[in-house]
């Protein structure tokens, strides 16, 4: 089930319409149910390897929690991050893996064909695998203790808004709000409510309309010049962006409707200064997970510059493999590493060295992270890492302005452009709120113009046919 | 909770007092733009040619008309290959009023292949006025009804073309026709052309059959016209001929004459500099293949005028 679909606005009315008139006794079983209705509409079959992951969890932050020696206690953490991972690496990377080996066997001469299973990835996998994971960890490091309720945790892996793509829950941060007595708030609602079509003029109204373009491109990277390929990537670093913070706008309405806050995912990423500053602003929730549980873990900042560097190499390598399968975004993930690393050695070797009056206006700086990112994208969104080595060669050696290509109907590059340029404005203004000022005025006229001009534009100019949010897919 | 239940209510008035406002501003602004498919149909045209861009590129109806002394109009709709956009279109047609003759530029997609029934979007303007445009628009999805219940959703994504060309005062000099410039690069064309394949649709064919019925419950004769590709490798050849295999079959059931250039291979289209891309000519070559149809079509146009066989159902579905 879609967040753009006709099918959600239907669940979503089903499912927290009579959310407040039920006793609270039946609201987490009502949530619980529901939630695996959402789930299943999918391929009903995925949940089970839900409910495996949940119950070995569930055993295994028990037995944590009972105590042990530290020996035990590792073996039981072991057999949590076995099960979770396992299943992960068998859904997600087995065939990559086996492949790329088979691949490279090839070309030393060793011919081996292994067996690949080209199963179908289950949805939001990757998602809640990461939940589950900070689950049992925290029980192990003692930042939370072990769920009695099986159902509870349950909710906590399945609670629908956040399922599929996040944000991803830490069990301390979202299982008190799911216990905690959730009154109707006209106020919460209401924010809720316009935070979700927020989300639904960014997907309906930006990010499929710059798909139409950006798809035009990257479906043929080979028929177009250096102008088309960076403009197709300029729209692509906001299609995404839309795309993604759309998915989190809606899913943090939604929660926020119910009584429950979810953790936020993106600040204006595109107005950060510098790499740490766009890692703090983008995905916020996948960040900090890896902050948590594999860069702190790997030693942090703490043994100095050069292994501080080398784990944010292996934290963003990590990353990339999150992200997808595929080799574009391995080397998604190293250049981000590289972007960071090479901003730290400029911050320690030069910048101290740098009178400031010489150093580059915010714009500048502005600009510059936003270019890098940008760039950093094409590798993200091609199909092969040689499309993307043909899409950077087009840029730098092949630009051809009078070549560029303005799309099959110009007029969705104009809408494209249109909402672009709403949503940066809107950004602007907001000054990092929960959601944009645009809706936030005292006068309520005024206030409910917005909504309605919003909701306007949505039907004028909304791609009623688009596709899934991009990071279903991972 | 009555706060907002009274908010919701008030809200909702407001919204649906903007979308009856903003439709009816819509409603009035379209017949005054290019947009409007009935734009050409106010002219009475005794020729119409429907098709997809092959129709718009290629059929220059001035030059149609001077060469049959007669009125035409070009209603091709880049994009619209699917027979359920040209079956509507047909209807609208016949109830403005009916045609002479309609030449229908058909390809492989008119009864096979897949096609994006999104495009179909083009007819939402029209669906309250013509029961054969509703019966089409409501297969673009199972919650089109919904959508309908909006007066401004009908014009999503052409409000803004609508504006720019009240405000361009844009005219339709050519006819509906629309000219394509430049000429074919054969060593950068390198895009193979689609093909649509030999397994028919029965969908495609049932409304192919009802376009045809609707058309001549009404009078006019339908003749269907395969407008020049440029000739490629012998595998695209092969596929053409595949294509014209299906063609002529479904057409020679509803015993439709056809005309197919494509596989005439006539020395006038061998040439690339009478081409924009391989499935589109350019002006120039538009304008000598239309003067070849326009003399094609004449013993067509002095046949006498089909009987009203089967009348058109009252609902305008295509059963």
């Amino acid at each position: 089930m879609l967040f753009n679909s006709f099918e959600f606005v239907l669940f979503f009315l089903l499912v927290v319409g009579p959310f407040f008139a039920l006793p609270q006794a039946w609201r987490k079983p009502w949530l619980l149910g529901w939630s695996a209705v959402f789930y299943m509409a999918w391929i009903p079959i995925a949940i089970l390897l839900i409910l495996f992951s949940t119950t070995i969890d569930y055993f295994v932050a028990r037995a944590l929690d009972r105590g042990g020696t530290p020996a035990r206690r590792k073996w039981w953490l072991a057999l949590s991050l076995i099960t979770n991972f396992g299943v992960l690496f068998v859904f997600k990377y087995y065939d990559f893996f086996i492949g790329s080996a088979a691949s490279i066997g090839r070309l030393t001469g060793v011919g081996f064909e292994p067996p690949l299973l080209h199963l179908v990835l289950p949805i939001g996998i990757s998602f809640y695998t990461f939940e589950a994971v900070s689950y049992t960890v925290d029980v192990y490091r003692g930042k939370y203790p072990a769920e009695r309720s099986y159902a509870r945790l349950l909710l906590f892996i399945l609670y629908f808004p956040k399922l599929i793509a996040g944000p991803i829950e830490r069990a301390g941060h979202l299982i008190p709000q799911l216990e905690a007595k959730a009154r109707f708030d006209y106020a919460r609602v209401r924010d809720g409510l316009v935070q979700i079509l927020w989300g639904f003029f960014k997907k309906l109204v930006v990010a499929d309309r710059l798909a139409l373009y950006v798809d035009g491109v990257y479906d043929h990277p080979t028929h177009h010049v250096g102008s088309t390929a960076l403009l197709a990537t300029v729209f692509f670093a906001f299609q995404i962006y839309c795309d993604f913070s759309a998915y989190s706008d809606i899913a943090i309405g939604t929660a926020r409707v119910m009584g429950i806050d979810l953790l936020r995912n993106f600040r204006r990423p595109y107005f950060a200064v510098g790499f740490r500053d766009f890692w703090s602003r983008w995905h916020i929730t996948l960040s900090t997970w890896f902050r948590d549980y594999v860069y702190q873990p790997l030693g942090g900042n703490r043994h100095g510059f050069w292994r501080t560097n080398r784990n944010v190499l292996l934290v963003f390598l990590v990353s990339g493999v999150w992200h997808g399968a595929s080799w574009t975004f391995v080397l998604w993930g190293m250049a981000h590493g590289c972007l960071l690393v090479s901003e730290n050695l400029w911050d320690r070797f030069v910048s101290p060295r740098v009178p400031s009056r010489l150093s580059a206006p915010l714009w500048l700086r502005r600009a510059g992270t936003f270019a890098a990112v940008m760039l950093a994208w094409v590798l993200f969104r091609a199909d092969s890492v040689g499309d993307a080595a043909h899409l950077y060669a087009q840029m730098f050696t092949n630009f051809d302005l009078g070549g560029l290509y303005l799309g099959a109907d110009v007029r969705h590059t104009a809408y494209a452009l249109f909402g672009v340029a709403v949503v940066w404005g809107v950004e602007r203004l907001s000054e990092g709120g929960i959601y944009p000022r645009l809706f936030a005025p005292r006068l309520k006229p005024v206030r409910w113009l917005a909504y309605a001009s919003v909701v306007m534009l949505i039907v004028l100019i909304g791609v009623f046919d688009g596709g899934q949010f991009i990071y279903f897919q991972f | 909770m009555r706060r907002f239940v009274l908010s919701c209510l008030a809200f909702a008035a407001l919204l649906w007092a903007a979308d009856r406002l903003t439709g009816a501003a819509l409603d009035r602004l379209l017949p005054h733009t290019t947009t409007d498919l009935r734009r050409g149909m106010r002219r009475h045209p005794e020729v119409a040619v429907l098709g997809s861009s092959r129709a718009l590129y290629h059929y220059a109806a001035d030059t149609l008309e001077r060469r049959l002394g007669m009125r035409a109009h070009n209603f091709g709709v880049a994009g619209q290959r699917s027979p359920l956009f040209h079956r509507a279109v047909a209807a609208m047609l016949v109830a403005e009023h009916p045609p002479r003759l309609a030449v229908l530029e058909v390809d492989g997609f008119t009864v096979a292949g897949d096609d994006d029934l999104s495009h179909l979007s083009v007819l939402l303007p029209y669906w309250r006025r013509y029961p054969a445009v509703k019966d089409v628009v409501l297969r673009r999805s199972r919650w089109e009804r919904v959508k309908l219940l909006s007066r401004a959703y009908p014009y999503n994504s052409l409000a803004l073309n609508m504006v720019v060309q009240r405000l361009r005062r844009s005219t339709d000099p050519r006819l509906g026709f629309q000219a394509l410039h430049g000429r074919l690069d054969l060593r950068a064309e390198v895009v193979a052309s689609e093909v649509a394949g030999a397994r028919l649709d029965p969908l495609k064919v049932r409304y192919l059959g009802c376009l045809v019925r609707g058309l001549r419950a009404h009078g006019v004769r339908v003749v269907a016209v395969r407008s020049p590709s440029f000739p490629a490798s012998p595998a695209e050849r092969s596929a053409a001929d595949a294509e014209h295999r299906a063609l002529a079959g479904v057409l020679g059931e509803l015993e439709v004459p056809f005309i197919d250039f494509t596989t005439a291979d006539l020395p006038e289209f061998r040439d690339p500099r009478f081409f924009r891309d391989r499935a589109h000519l350019n002006e120039e070559g538009a304008t000598r293949f239309t003067r070849i149809v326009a003399d094609s079509l004449r013993p067509w146009l002095a046949a006498p005028a089909p009987a009203a066989a089967v009348p058109a159902t009252e609902d305008g579905a295509c059963r």
